[in-house]
């Protein structure tokens, strides 16, 4: 009576929303052996758009990069290899000429030229009229403009000598011009078309995105084999951003890949029959970040008796279980032009006292540490160990906006954050951070003679001469100490015994293409 | 948020707390268990320096993730494990009643004035203030209470003040209708047209004679709002956007042990365990305070 | 008549939403969290004309009245913006992708709830002070006294991580296929007639469906028990039973349908309950749905988008006690006139 009154109004609230606009989405069948010959990845952040130039970050990237390729890539030793390109040469340093490979396909069948090149950078520095500039246009450089010379060959043109052009490639990936211009860029960005080894299928957000195998791929870089199309049947990708959560589908056996395993279950998935660990060093630096415009940081003195101070080994052997590495500056070992001179961080309690006392402070000092929500176990790890150093520290968590709006504008004294160097070469990290108008100074650092290396190197073709000098500003950065506590967290992925050639990546990336699956 | 006993209390308004309430509470062995529980909780709250066996903030590398002592590789020194940091979870729960119970009785009190001060005024005048102070009512029904609290402290950052507030927010509504509709309901009786009789002011008929007896489904409401409120700051600091970091809080602690419930599961549960005794002890004792103020209501 | 009441009731709905849109409004644009900054994400050189470009292109330099008035107008179309958090995709389009999800789990939680504590409710009132009452009573206290987080934590670890026999993340199992015509993934599983589908829909409602359910069973559970009891003790009760009547007749006939009446206040009361409740518990599970949304928006400073949800919750919880007071007047006979003042 009642209840089956109303039990019976509440199923028809379903089938009325069928009529809502925007509810319904079209969602095709897959074929079975895509989905038996699928790999399954669990990936920890959420993808926002499918667009490869309008975003600034490394899970669509590391997507995006299975679905169109760039006119470089690299191998997984971080090598250099040409993709879409062929070769190149350079010009009067500011002229760079490519030539591309012929016979190319998009996956709607569209023949690959210089056009889309053109159109793609285009797009990105924001050439195109009534597209917006991509955010990824700072990460390709300070490039000019494009021409095509034929229809397989491009001229990059840069606003000064820019010696990296060819390796900062490997992050900007090729879209068809025809198909873009047709679509328009929100269509694009939910169903993205590319030359990549896998062509796209759907797309349910915060569920899953799903691509085939294209069976027209031209076979991919020729110095990374096999080269031909991809060996799965497709890739599907689920966003889970719980640690917890993404273990447990690697154990139930739902994924066959995880990433981001938090360092202190990797015993556990260590002891999973049916998966193993497979690790690399990372290239995002986390750092502690000190305010050197006001009192007490901006007192030198003060910054080098905090380095003394902090021991990073409860941090790095406790609470990251020893799956990270202490630096001595931002920069990671694999780095180009590392200095590997540079003393590891140690404590020492009595140079850190004394400074303080030479500084004026005989009786330690309070201090807040200020941190993305993110990351508060580790900034509470690291105010662990400082206890007894004469700093009294104390936690405070934000949003993460709000902690970046904060830190532009010079308001926080001691931050804890990170930044990824993905290209591995200093250009990509010291002068956003350290130099006086480094978009990133979140320290109010300025020092001119630092300044003049760092612009030199910038516009030096000679390898030699910017190694020299970014070993220069290095040591600089060492003495003066606008940051510290710098460490690496490895990559840990949690991958199924049954993937083989999974290779780990420092660069986060995610390339399917020589992965296959074992039945 | 609404209390579901709202309606009850409006069933009957007893001018005045019936005699033989506090025998009958005694009485009544379920309401005094948990009176006594909630005193337990009271006192723990109060001595906590006393019986935490460690600083809740210190982190103890040899302990990370230490099982409780019933469990293998417990140890008694840490009795109820430590977490991620090597922080003793003991000291850190009973440093975390404090929390709760602070906030919730302030927060309690906060809206048990606001409800009433708004409510009494209504039902007795009526007019316009009925008017608008209902339909401010029903707009902030019909907000959803976390978003309201998430925006206040996601801008806010973590700020005491701020999350008193967020709490606040829509707790006065409960009290404000029952206030109001016994109110109204007294304005008609025999002493107040007596008192009206003869000539007492207005500020007397209700701070005299009218509040003393609506007070009590009043208190037995705040119990109950208290239990409400008690889960809403958990929630509230396990979304991150509660109590500060500093301080220990268990719905903080649920969200940090969130990363180990594959492993040191007892990190997540036990906090929330604390949370549901202090809830459960207070919804009993409420019950029985009700139950003892008019047996005619009881289930 | 009818058509009367229900327009009233209508009507009131526009200055509530308004006065909510008006809340939202004023508590979003006062988060110092800076929208464009979340757009930009950690970008590198981004000049401050590209910065004030994109802020009036997004009228957010515009004084408050008039972005309120903007958002106003535009909100009386379905438009609310551009999502800032979702790179600037229609806020519309948002939500519609996250909202059939939303729904599928309330819809789960609400219709357990009441297969679970309506039967647990009358079979306790049969028999009250007796083993099951206890034990329902028990339970009862016990839903409302737990923290949905905490609930939700529990369920995982022991049916997903020790016993592993729920899935604790996701709405289908990844391989699944499944051609979609509402959204609803049960009830697509049911058109499409795939019960492997259905079943894997199911597993995936389960633990997040009973974690919101609780608190709500656990009122409905008390208030049918309250209800029944003094329904049964109801002169026409007796005189069926003493016509001989068997128990069961009693019951369903006689008695159910009267007891029901008031529950169903409460029902709708706890369905808004569900409403909230619905946050936490997304969070929890990381389900893609609106509530997620929501706690993710906020923290970006996401003003078109939080406004939308809240003004998405604040409908549904206006239209459900509407809707509850439709309903106990269709089934009330001595209720025909609508009342005055709540």
């Amino acid at each position: 009576m009642t209840r089956r009154r109303f039990l019976a109004g509440a199923l028809m609230a379903p089938a009325l929303t069928a009529l809502l606009p925007g509810c319904s989405q079209e969602r095709k069948g897959l074929p079975s052996d895509l989905v038996g010959g699928a790999v399954r990845v669990a990936l920890d952040a959420d993808v926002e758009t499918l667009d490869p130039a309008m975003h600034r970050s490394r899970t669509v990237e590391a997507v995006v990069q299975n679905i169109c390729d760039g006119l470089l890539t690299r191998d997984p030793t971080m090598r250099y290899v040409p993709q879409l390109a062929t070769s190149w040469t350079v010009e009067d340093e500011a002229r760079w000429v490519f030539k591309l490979r012929q016979g190319v396909t998009f996956h709607n069948g569209d023949p690959f030229t210089a056009e889309d090149v053109k159109f793609t950078l285009d797009r990105i520095i924001g050439a195109v009229p009534g597209l917006p500039p991509s955010p990824r246009k700072d990460l390709l450089g300070p490039v000019a403009g494009v021409e095509t010379v034929d229809p397989y060959t491009v001229a990059i043109l840069t606003e000064v000598p820019y010696p990296i052009l060819d390796k900062k490639l490997v992050f900007q990936e090729i879209v068809p011009r025809r198909y873009f211009e047709n679509v328009g860029p929100e269509a694009f960005a939910r169903s993205p078309v590319g030359t990549g080894p896998f062509r796209f299928v759907e797309w349910q957000p915060g569920e899953r995105i799903v691509l085939e195998r294209f069976e027209g791929y031209y076979g991919g870089s020729s110095e990374i084999p096999p080269v031909g199309p991809a060996r799965l049947g497709g890739v599907i990708f689920r966003p889970l951003e719980e640690g917890a959560t993404r273990l447990a589908s690697l154990e139930a056996g739902d994924v066959h890949v995880v990433l981001s395993v938090p360092p202190d279950q990797v015993a556990r998935v260590e002891g999973m029959p049916n998966a193993r660990l497979a690790s690399t060093q990372g290239t995002r630096t986390h750092f502690v970040g000190l305010n050197c415009a006001r009192r007490p940081f901006s007192d030198v003195r003060v910054r080098q008796a905090l380095r003394w101070a902090i021991d990073p080994m409860p941090l790095i052997e406790h609470f990251l279980v020893g799956r990270a590495r202490a630096l001595p500056g931002v920069l990671v070992p694999m780095s180009f032009a590392f200095d590997t001179s540079l003393p590891q961080p140690r404590r020492d309690l009595t140079r850190a006292r004394a400074l303080m006392r030479r500084a004026g402070y005989p009786n330690g000092l309070n201090v807040t540490l200020d941190c993305e929500a993110g990351d508060k176990r580790i900034a509470e790890a690291v105010a662990g160990g400082m206890r007894g150093s004469g700093f009294r520290v104390e936690v405070r968590a934000w949003k993460r906006d709000n902690l970046l709006h904060q830190l532009r504008r010079r308001e926080r004294d001691m931050f804890l954050t990170s930044w990824g160097n993905a290209s591995l070469d200093p250009s990509g990290i010291l002068p956003v951070l350290f130099h006086s108008d480094g978009y990133s100074n979140f320290f109010g650092y300025r020092n001119p003679r630092l300044d003049r290396l760092l612009e030199e190197a910038d516009r030096s073709m000679d390898p030699e001469s910017r190694q020299e000098k970014y070993i220069q500003v290095q040591r600089i950065l060492h003495a003066d100490a606008p940051t510290c506590l710098h460490f690496a967290v490895e990559e840990l992925y949690g991958v199924a015994r049954a993937v083989k050639d999974f290779h780990p990546r420092p660069d986060g990336m995610l390339p399917m293409h020589d992965v296959s699956l074992m039945s | 948020m609404a209390s579901p006993w709202v309606e009850d209390a409006t069933l009957e308004p007893t001018p005045g707390t019936p005699p033989g309430t506090l025998k009958l509470l005694l009485k009544n062995r379920v309401a005094l268990a948990s009176g006594l529980v909630l005193l337990g909780f009271v006192i723990v709250a109060l001595f906590a320096p006393l019986l935490a066996p460690h600083d809740p903030g210190k982190q103890h590398p040899e302990a990370i993730r230490a099982s409780p002592f019933w469990l293998p590789g417990g140890d008694i020194r840490f009795p109820l494990g430590a977490d991620s940091l090597g922080r003793d979870l003991l000291s850190r729960t009973i440093y975390g009643a404090r929390v709760s119970i602070l906030l919730g009785v302030v927060v309690v009190l906060l809206t048990l004035v606001m409800g009433t001060g708004l409510g009494m005024p209504a039902g007795y005048f009526g007019g316009w203030l009925d008017t608008v102070l209902s339909r401010a009512v029903d707009i902030l029904l019909a907000f959803p209470f976390l978003i309201f609290a998430l925006a206040i402290m996601a801008s806010t950052g973590p700020n005491l003040v701020a999350l008193v507030s967020a709490l606040a927010f829509k707790g006065w509504v409960d009290f404000y209708r029952v206030a109001r509709a016994d109110t109204l309901a007294a304005r008609e009786s025999s002493y107040v047209t007596a008192a009206r009789g003869i000539g007492a002011s207005t500020p007397y008929i209700l701070f005299r004679e009218i509040l003393p007896n609506i007070a009590p489904p009043l208190i037995v409401l705040a119990t109950l709002r208290m239990a409400v409120i008690i889960i809403a700051e958990a929630s509230l600091s396990f979304l991150g956007i509660g109590v500060p970091p500093g301080i220990p809080a268990w719905g903080t602690m649920v969200a940090d042990g969130r990363g180990d419930i594959a492993g040191a599961w007892w990190t997540a549960t036990i906090p929330g365990l604390a949370v549901l005794g202090l809830v459960l002890a207070v919804n009993l004792f409420g019950e029985g305070l009700r139950d003892a103020l008019d047996p005619r209501m009881r289930r | 008549m009818w058509m009367r009441f229900i327009g009233q009731r209508l009507l009131q709905l526009i200055p509530v939403l308004a006065g909510v849109s008006m809340i939202v409004f004023l508590t979003m644009h006062l988060t110092p969290g800076d929208p464009i900054e979340h757009m930009l994400g950690q970008a590198g050189r981004i000049t401050q004309r590209q910065i004030d470009e994109l802020r009036a292109h997004y009228a957010l330099d515009r004084p408050m009245l008039v972005q309120y008035g903007l958002f106003l107008k535009r909100a009386l179309v379905g438009d609310f913006g551009p999502s800032y958090s979702h790179l600037g995709r229609p806020v519309r389009e948002v939500v519609a992708e996250r909202l059939p999800a939303t729904l599928e789990l309330t819809l789960f939680s609400f219709a357990l709830a009441l297969a679970l504590s309506v039967p647990v409710g009358v079979l306790a009132s049969v028999r009250p002070q007796g083993l099951f009452d206890r034990l329902a009573t028990a339970g009862a206290l016990l839903g409302i006294s737990m923290p949905g987080f905490w609930l939700g934590l529990v369920l995982m670890i022991l049916f997903g991580l020790r016993l592993h026999w729920l899935p604790i993340s996701g709405r289908l199992d990844l391989g699944l296929v499944l051609p979609s015509a509402t959204g609803l993934n049960s009830l697509d599983a049911l058109i499409a007639g795939d019960g492997a589908a259905l079943w894997s829909a199911l597993r995936h409602l389960l633990l997040p469906g009973l974690t919101m359910a609780a608190p709500m069973a656990a009122m409905v559970v008390r208030m049918v028990r309250s209800s029944m009891i003094g329904v049964l003790s109801q002169d026409y009760v007796q005189f069926a039973r003493a016509k001989g009547l068997p128990e069961r007749a009693v019951i369903c006939k006689h008695a159910l349908g009267n007891a029901l009446i008031p529950a169903v206040n409460v029902v709708a009361l706890q369905a808004g309950l569900l409403l909230s409740g619905n946050m936490v518990i997304e969070v929890v599970f990381q389900y893609p749905g609106i509530g997620k949304l929501a706690v993710d928006a906020i923290s970006s400073a996401d003003y078109p988008l939080v406004q939308a949800i809240v003004l998405i919750y604040a409908l549904s919880y206006v239209l459900l006690n509407l809707g509850a007071d439709v309903l106990h007047m269709v089934l009330d006979p001595r209720i025909r006139r609508p009342q005055e003042g709540r």
